[in-house]
């Protein structure tokens, strides 16, 4: 039961931060699709299928908060390559400004309740 | 380009089919543009591999992709097809396809034609999201009678209604019926001609249409039409196009070479 709870958890929180992290990648300038994966696949325990990646920029692609273009590739066919709109950038320093908060408030919780726990010992 | 084996190409191309119907129910992302950036992921990944790529190798790549399923929320669903996905989960998610032909057999005995349409949504419902359709065979044959039932009668009026109108049918009950009428070759040839133009016509019409907007039709005959894609379609109107002008020229020289006179060619 607790498994089950626990990977619901990790689902739920997973999903919020991955969207984050995506237009975080691509906040200093265009980006390879594939690159953003790769990326992604290097934060330990961020995405379980790195295929969730693409859905997601389609996604933003139909918002408005990404824009593609194709490019010339030496080493084979062209490559997408995606960046940030305005709105998208937008949105991005307001997702940051509510991760700092809430990071904030969660750590100062955490330690406030391992201070009480130190009380009681 | 990455050379596969013929294995690893048919597991990729089920792989890219599987992606793109769990994108078009969910309607938040382009199945158009998720699958050329999922074949673009996987080239890259198979990079330096060994070609042809052999389908163990592809699967590893495959694995790490994920599956589609788990790309699309149930809620970016529309409520029908949340209710579907409900239904679906069961003991070995066969229920609706088990349900299809267990009304395809009793309803129709009972209530007939009810029976082969309720029979026909519970069937479109079990293909409708496949997450491991094209995994499980045996699916098919509990499915494939209640689709071809309502398939069937549809391409035949989607395809071939033109030869209602050039009264194609007549000839060819004359031919099969020649001591009840005469058998008249010449008009036969002419109608013959006729029927081929038009054919040629409403088909060369139908794929353009279908070729722009491809959906459609995999929307209709799904899942039978699942890998026709803008380029087969392509194809064909061209072949189409061109045996079917091919084919009219050649018997209308034949029809006025054995003598016939244009005026014959009103003839319903």
């Amino acid at each position: 039961m607790s498994d089950r709870f626990f990977d619901n958890w990790t689902t739920q929180l997973r999903k919020g931060l991955l969207e984050m992290c995506m237009l975080n990648a691509m906040s200093t300038g265009p980006v390879y699709g594939y690159d953003i994966a790769r990326q992604l696949r290097d934060i330990e325990g961020l995405v379980t299928s790195e295929g969730t990646v693409y859905p997601i920029l389609s996604r933003f692609k139909r918002a408005g908060l990404v824009q593609a273009r194709l490019e010339e590739s030496a080493e084979g066919p062209a490559r997408k390559y995606y960046e940030l709109t305005e709105s998208g950038r937008e949105v991005l320093d307001r997702m940051r400004a509510m991760w700092a908060l809430i990071v904030a408030g969660v750590q100062n919780m955490q330690a406030e309740g391992r201070g009480r726990g130190g009380d009681r010992r | 380009m990455i050379r596969l084996t013929p294995e690893a190409e048919k597991i990729r191309d089920d792989y890219l089919q599987q992606a793109r119907n769990h994108l078009e129910a969910a309607s938040t992302a382009d199945p158009d543009e998720v699958g050329r950036d999922l074949r673009e992921h996987i080239e890259r990944e198979l990079q330096g591999a060994e070609q042809p790529v052999s389908a163990s190798v592809l699967r590893q790549v495959l694995e790490r992709l994920g599956r589609p399923e788990e790309w699309v929320g149930e809620q970016d669903l529309s409520w029908w097809r949340q209710a579907i996905v409900r239904l679906r989960g069961g003991p070995e998610d066969w229920r609706l396809a088990y349900a299809s032909l267990a009304v395809l057999i009793v309803g129709t005995a009972l209530v007939g034609l009810l029976g082969i349409l309720g029979s026909f949504l519970l069937a479109r419902a079990a293909v409708e999201e496949p997450p491991d359709y094209r995994q499980s065979p045996g699916k098919k044959w509990l499915v494939y009678p209640s689709l071809l039932l309502v398939y069937v009668p549809i391409a035949w009026a989607l395809f071939c209604w033109p030869l209602h109108l050039t009264g194609y049918f007549r000839p060819l009950l004359d031919f099969v019926r020649p001591s009840l009428q005469p058998y008249d070759l010449p008009r036969s040839l002419a109608q013959l001609a006729v029927s081929v133009l038009a054919l040629t016509l409403w088909w060369s019409l139908l794929l353009v249409l279908v070729r722009n907007w491809p959906r459609s039709l995999r929307a209709l005959f799904r899942p039978f039409a699942d890998g026709i894609g803008p380029r087969q379609l392509g194809r064909v109107v061209k072949i189409a196009g061109v045996t079917g002008l091919a084919l009219t020229g050649i018997t209308l020289v034949v029809w006025y070479l054995g003598g016939a006179k244009p005026e014959m060619l009103v003839f319903w």
